[in-house]
């Protein structure tokens, strides 16, 4: 019983005891004293960094093919180490998130062929793509006393031009190439592909975008359809030409962009004894045009032409062109293997490019832009299918806007459009649109209610050239489109420039 | 001697119940159990999302950085919080009930504090705060909905609730500020998984604006015992502080997103409400921010500082019974204000005096205004001359765009003190020769101060001009060019190391 007493009185004091310190240490600190010594209620991890080797083994728990870039300029490449499915395909990665290819003989010299989706080649298998003909060709064309070639091919599907130099850029010296082969694709100066938290590719904004809300890219619905027989409702130039022209500010931003990074490249292959060449598949402009560009920097950058035909399944080299003979290909595999055994000849000197003067090439570039101003068309109205070649970002197929819009005129007095409210989300309106001409704000447009239209003119005489309309909204709600919840803001009508 | 024993007992009296009582209120507050929780309705079936992937997906919005994978059974993992969650069809914290169809419904908008980091269900303030309201027997029931997304900041926030209006059809929004409003947005990894990318939103295109609290907890590890002392010279913490001009920028933006959705919330009859969590100085000047923009908005006063004790103590995010109290001060507002039809008064017993003592006292607008003059004040003329890496001076003053090494991102920020002379210390990168020589463009007050050209194998140090216009300036250093470097394992992009900045006066 007394030592019971005892117990008792132990336990007051001790509780007297942790109810004063509790006291004490709240009324110095401001704290608890046993919240601190509490268990909580959740599991801890011991904070940690995760690395490349994590993100890696993270990464390949999810199902797409790709994984995001640390440099948002390079966007995306393949998921590292692995084999990925693509377009329907197994596809075996390397380290660097490329297509995984043989290692290079001894001594080889390596040549890289740089680029987007026909650098990478769709073809199975792999054997015939471009980096592989050209490995086995140049492996034919061989002298015995003559030192192998090693094709590397550095370039992911969907790859832009944008995406393709930045990759070069930021591991140049992984790749140590003694020749970079840039093949330049049409669409080279669109915006690039994000990735999701599956590995598959999204679109997203473009990092530095004057319009990040728009994709400065042709609406795909209707992209399908610019190559069928023009009815003359059509017409209007290719709209990756409009970019790789700069016909508009957009376009022109990119172009300048895209020849400051090129000519970043030459320089610093240069540096490093190596040599970049550009070249097209299909004899499309946009290399002319930056080597236009280039040689007003001073930068001589050669251009070939591949020969080669592109199918929507494979790339594969014409038979009639006698793949060992001499024919188109053969001479430009040549120069290409001139370029590779003779060094790298300054970019500011005299040498002789291989195809092409300055002189030749800008003027080759002024008689393009000339073509493709003359064939703009005056009105863009989505319903009558009519001038959208010209629309170079944010146009749905149904005629409905993004938040952000971009569409290319020929230079005129005045711009016209009408909008319509066809978006319905609670408060929406009335709904104010910025509209600016050639990147300056040159007024405001505003729908009242749902269903209504507003129609704008705009004094565009001032401008020289042809103007790039941009329609900003302030506000917009997320709507249907092909099974997808999109940011939608209006739907066009038309926009039209008046002489 | 009697009355020395009797004066001597009485003060003891006095020591005792003086700590006694606290320490006993102290102790019921942390180990009272927990309010009873409504039952849980049947669990739905949601696919579980594997542990080795992370729980964000990439929406369909650009200005909204990510949520939730949708409609599943997952695990979120940040710092040292590990929480079990369910996401709705939205991406957002599922509700544990069905929303009744005449119910008034309540958005609380943020970013962790309002998702409830580290908290279960039961223990967010969207469900505490229905809870309380749904016991003061309103007319219409309640449905609170959590709209929040840690390290969401003010245009994800924002941009989610307006995309999502016709689902949540609120009668009022209540959003709860915090710092990283005015941080860029993140992106998504393709496991799901959290990544600086660049953010739409932002006004300097590759300059990824973030404190660099990561540099300073290693630097700090790094430098051992002297931390402490450099840690006092690391300057005031410029992003939330309205003084120089980047921080002015973010604080206008927030006002002008705010204001438009406070302009559309009202147009779609619903009513916003602010409501600081603490009454820090981002919270302070951020009021001030709006007044300035001509916002006058409903405001509700909660905490006016918070503790350790308040926290979850392994993360400095509110406890549940921090939140708790939140919404308590809540409810009081909401139903002294005739917000909440038929609710009857909740009773002021319910809530501990000391707890009510903490309540924060708003201040009038003229007030507000006048405390940010002379926090700005203050802060212009904290702000440390140098910033040099190695040393934490002036790392607080920093932006974004160092990496743990003074390796330094394509486009590097920080804010300098007014000086007539802006001097700049670079070293190049090692083994990478072939990149250099880079000419790495300065911008200070608002224009191009020129070029430093940063050669292979030597540090570099320029020297450039300041106009005489007084006050703080940013400096921007945007390198045209750069490579990939791996460091501690890790992948970045880096162009040089910083070895100082500073303004001469």
């Amino acid at each position: 019983m007394r030592l019971l007493a005892r117990l008792a009185l132990a336990l007051l004091v001790a509780l007297l005891t942790l109810v004063c310190s509790e006291g004490l240490h709240v009324q110095l600190t401001g704290e608890s004293l046993v919240a601190r010594l509490r268990p909580r209620g959740f599991a801890t991890l011991p904070v940690r960094e995760v690395g490349d080797a994590e993100k890696t083994l993270r990464a390949a728990r999810s199902a797409g093919a790709f994984r995001a870039d640390e440099d948002s300029a390079v966007g995306y490449t393949f998921k590292r180490e692995l084999e990925v499915s693509w377009a329907g395909r197994r596809v075996r990665t390397d380290a660097l998130g490329l297509c995984a290819e043989p290692p290079a003989a001894e001594g080889a010299l390596r040549l890289v062929l740089a680029g987007g989706e026909q650098a990478f080649g769709s073809a199975e298998p792999r054997a015939s793509s471009p980096g592989a003909v050209l490995a086995d060709t140049f492996e034919r064309l061989r002298a015995p006393d003559e030192a192998p070639i090693a094709v590397r091919t550095v370039a992911v599907p969907g790859w832009t031009l944008a995406n393709t130099l930045r990759y070069l850029l930021d591991r140049l010296h992984e790749l140590d190439p003694a020749l970079v082969v840039l093949l330049v694709e049409p669409d080279g100066l669109a915006d690039g592909w994000g990735v999701d938290q599956d590995g598959f590719l999204v679109p997203r904004h473009e990092p530095g975008s004057p319009a990040p809300l728009a994709t400065f890219r042709p609406p795909g619905a209707f992209e399908a359809r610019v190559d069928r027989p023009s009815d003359g409702r059509w017409a209007g130039p290719d709209p990756h030409w409009s970019f790789g022209l700069g016909l508009g500010h957009s376009g022109r931003a990119r172009l300048a962009r895209e020849v400051a990074s090129l000519a970043t490249l030459a320089r610093r292959l240069e540096r490093c004894g190596a040599r970049l060449v550009l070249a097209n598949l299909d004899g499309n402009h946009l290399p002319r045009i930056l080597r236009a560009e280039l040689a007003a920097l001073g930068v001589d950058v050669p251009e070939i032409t591949l020969a080669m035909q592109v199918t929507e399944t494979s790339v594969r080299v014409p038979e009639e062109s006698g793949w060992e003979r001499a024919g188109a290909l053969a001479e430009h595999l040549a120069r290409l293997r001139f370029v590779l055994r003779a060094g790298a000849p300054p970019l500011n000197g005299q040498q002789r490019s291989p195809v092409g003067s300055r002189d030749t090439v800008g003027a080759l570039a002024e008689g393009l832009h000339a073509r493709a101003m003359a064939r703009l068309v005056a009105r863009i109205e989505p319903a009558a299918e009519l001038g959208l070649a010209q629309a170079q970002g944010g146009l749905f197929s149904d005629g409905r806007l993004a938040p952000e819009a971009l569409f290319l005129l020929p230079r005129g007095r005045e711009l016209a459009g009408e909008l319509e409210a066809v978006v319905e989300s609670p408060g929406l309106y009335p709904l104010d649109f910025a509209l600016l001409v050639e990147g300056e704000p040159l007024g405001t447009l505003t729908l009242a209610a749902p269903g209504a239209r507003a129609a704008f003119t705009l004094d565009v005489a001032r401008f020289q050239g042809p103007v790039e309309l941009h329609l900003v909204a302030a506000d917009w709600g997320l709507a249907e489109f092909l099974g997808r919840r999109e940011p939608l803001a209006a739907r066009l009508l038309f926009v039209e420039s008046r002489p | 001697m009697k009355r020395s024993g009797l004066l001597f007992g009485l003060f003891g009296t006095l020591a005792f119940f003086s700590l006694a009582l606290p320490g006993a209120r102290s102790l019921w507050s942390v180990l009272r159990p927990p309010t009873a929780l409504p039952p849980t309705p049947a669990p739905e079936l949601l696919p579980e999302v594997p542990p080795e992937l992370g729980p964000y997906r990439v929406p369909e919005e650009r200005l909204v950085s990510y949520t939730l994978r949708p409609s599943t059974a997952l695990t979120f993992r940040e710092g040292a919080v590990v929480m079990p969650l369910e996401s709705d069809a939205l991406g957002l914290r599922r509700r544990r009930t069905e929303v009744p169809p005449d119910a008034l419904c309540i958005v609380v908008l943020g970013d962790s504090v309002a998702f409830g980091f580290g908290l279960d269900e039961g223990g967010t303030l969207a469900e505490q705060l229905e809870r309380e309201l749904t016991g003061l027997a309103p007319t219409r029931p309640v449905a609170c909905f959590t709209v929040a997304l840690p390290s969401w900041n003010v245009d994800n926030a924002f941009r989610f609730l307006l995309d999502h209006l016709d689902e949540f059809r609120p009668e009022l929004v209540l959003w709860l500020p915090v710092e990283n409003d005015l941080e860029d947005g993140y992106g998504v990894t393709e496991s799901g998984d959290r990544r600086a990318g660049e953010d739409p939103a932002s006004d300097v295109p590759g300059l990824h604006v973030r404190p660099e609290w990561g540099f300073l907890a290693a630097r700090s590890k790094e430098l051992g015992a002297a931390a402490g002392e450099a840690r006092l010279r690391a300057g005031p913490e410029v992003l939330v502080s309205g003084a120089t001009p980047l921080s002015r920028r973010r604080f206008a933006h927030a006002a002008e997103v705010v204001g438009a959705a406070a302009r559309r919330l009202e147009r779609a009859g619903a009513r916003l409400v602010v409501a600081a969590h603490q009454q820090s100085d981002f919270q302070r000047e951020l009021r001030a921010s709006l007044l300035e923009a001509g916002l006058v908005l409903d405001e509700l006063a909660l905490f006016e500082a918070l503790t350790k004790t308040d926290s979850l103590g392994i993360d400095p995010h509110p406890s549940a019974r921090t939140v708790g109290v939140m919404a308590r001060f809540l409810t009081e507002e909401f139903v002294a204000r005739g917000w909440i039809p038929g609710a009857r008064a909740p009773e002021r017993e319910g809530l501990a005096p000391e707890l009510r003592a903490r309540q924060a006292e708003l201040p009038t607008h003229a007030e507000a205004l006048a405390w940010s003059r002379a926090s700005r004040a203050r802060v212009a003329q904290a702000l440390e001359a140098r910033i040099v890496p190695s040393t934490l001076q002036g790392m607080l003053q920093v932006y974004g765009g160092i990496h743990l090494d003074d390796s330094l991102e394509p486009v590097f920020g920080a804010a300098l003190p007014a000086g007539r002379e802006l001097v700049v210390g670079l070293a190049p990168l090692d083994d990478v020769p072939d990149l250099y020589p880079l000419e790495v463009e300065v911008f200070a007050q608002e224009q191009r101060l020129g070029v430093l050209r940063l050669e292979a194998g030597r540090a570099c140090v320029a020297r450039f001009a300041l106009a005489p216009r007084g006050g703080p300036f940013d400096l921007v250093l945007r390198a045209p060019d750069h490579v990939r470097v791996t460091r501690r394992g890790q992948s970045a992009l880096a162009f040089g190391r910083l070895l100082e900045l500073e303004s001469v006066p």
